[in-house]
């Protein structure tokens, strides 16, 4: 398995990916970004990274995304926000913990990103706890921070990874 | 003192206001932030956005603005920022755009709820909001650099008190 940097050419792979996520799957990109990865792609800024995570095999294939955006007030915000999706059949491999691991590690070694944060469905316990043991704390629970399609409102754990904390 | 729907001509006074020593540090500003960035930021404002300003004696004295969030899974959320400009404080300036910025919020975009980050250490600004129905949610380590260091910000989040008492 590699982690590369994301091209315009993985888009109807992405788009193939999250159309198999069931909504509020934990870490998954959101709605907005999961309707036209070409259009994600296209938008992101020089401060944003994204990265796909393949098999290393003649076709390779895509099993995951990495999305860590960063504050674009970058002198008064060392903030970003991370997501990452796993495809449903590499789901249960352990591959969630290596990437949030690597997508920290990117953060703090080469962005020097004071805080990464991460927002949690408050009944997605499994998540939850994935994110605790990457390290990420939660600061707060922030009341019906989402809403599904079907009109009920979700809260939210929100999680940080602070560098020098 | 008067509250209006805030005009791209507005900038070079908000600007001015954004630069203030005791201002700035709240509202995530620079010393060096141009007044393009408030005029870019003005014209990106869409539909669902409000931003107010208040003013005295055709002067500005303060600004407020809700942004509503763009994702279909948030839209029923707004984040909410105010400012008053250092010689204006402690007059009920904010306040008023405050409770311009809540009904609107409230009666005309019909939000189920707004959210706000302010500086833990600003204890007037989270006294007001606390008094408009909002409550801390959550305490964000590091989350803004002031004065040379790392400060924390309190999320604070207010429900539609309507639907918020079914």
């Amino acid at each position: 398995m590699r982690l590369r940097p994301v091209e315009p050419k993985d888009a109807a792979a992405i788009d193939a990916i999250n159309a198999l996520i069931p909504e509020g799957e934990y870490l998954s990109l959101s709605v907005k970004d999961r309707s036209d990865a070409a259009d994600m792609i296209s938008r992101l800024t020089p401060f944003d990274h994204m990265f796909v995570f393949e098999t290393e095999d003649e076709n390779p294939e895509i099993c995951a995304i990495v999305l860590l955006r960063v504050n674009h007030q970058i002198y008064l915000r060392r903030t970003s926000y991370l997501r990452v999706i796993v495809a449903p059949k590499y789901q249960g491999k352990g591959f969630g913990k290596i990437l949030i691991d690597a997508a920290l590690k990117f953060a703090n070694d080469e962005l020097m990103m004071e805080r990464v944060e991460v927002e949690i469905p408050t009944d997605n316990i499994a998540a939850l706890k994935l994110c605790k043991s990457a390290g990420l704390k939660v600061e707060g629970i922030a009341k019906d921070w989402l809403r599904t399609s079907d009109g009920r409102y979700v809260d939210a754990y929100l999680m940080a990874r602070c560098r020098s904390v | 003192m008067e509250i209006r729907p805030v005009e791209l001509e507005d900038a070079d006074a908000i600007a001015a206001i954004r630069r203030e020593d005791g201002v700035r540090e709240g509202v995530m500003s620079l010393s060096g932030e141009r007044t393009d960035a408030t005029v870019n930021f003005l014209r990106s404002l869409s539909g669902k956005d409000r931003g107010f300003v208040a003013v005295e004696d055709g002067k500005i004295i303060g600004f407020a603005v809700l942004l509503s969030e763009k994702d279909p899974s948030r839209e029923h959320c707004a984040s909410i920022a105010v400012m008053v400009g250092k010689n204006s404080q402690k007059r009920g300036v904010g306040r008023a755009l405050l409770a311009r910025l809540t009904d609107c919020a409230d009666n005309e975009l019909e939000l189920h709820r707004l959210e706000l980050l302010v500086l833990t250490d600003n204890e007037k600004a989270v006294k007001l909001y606390k008094s408009a129905g909002f409550t801390v949610e959550a305490t964000k380590k590091h989350a803004a650099v002031v004065r040379g260091a790392f400060v924390d910000e309190y999320l604070m989040g207010r429900l539609h008190s309507k639907e918020a008492a079914i």
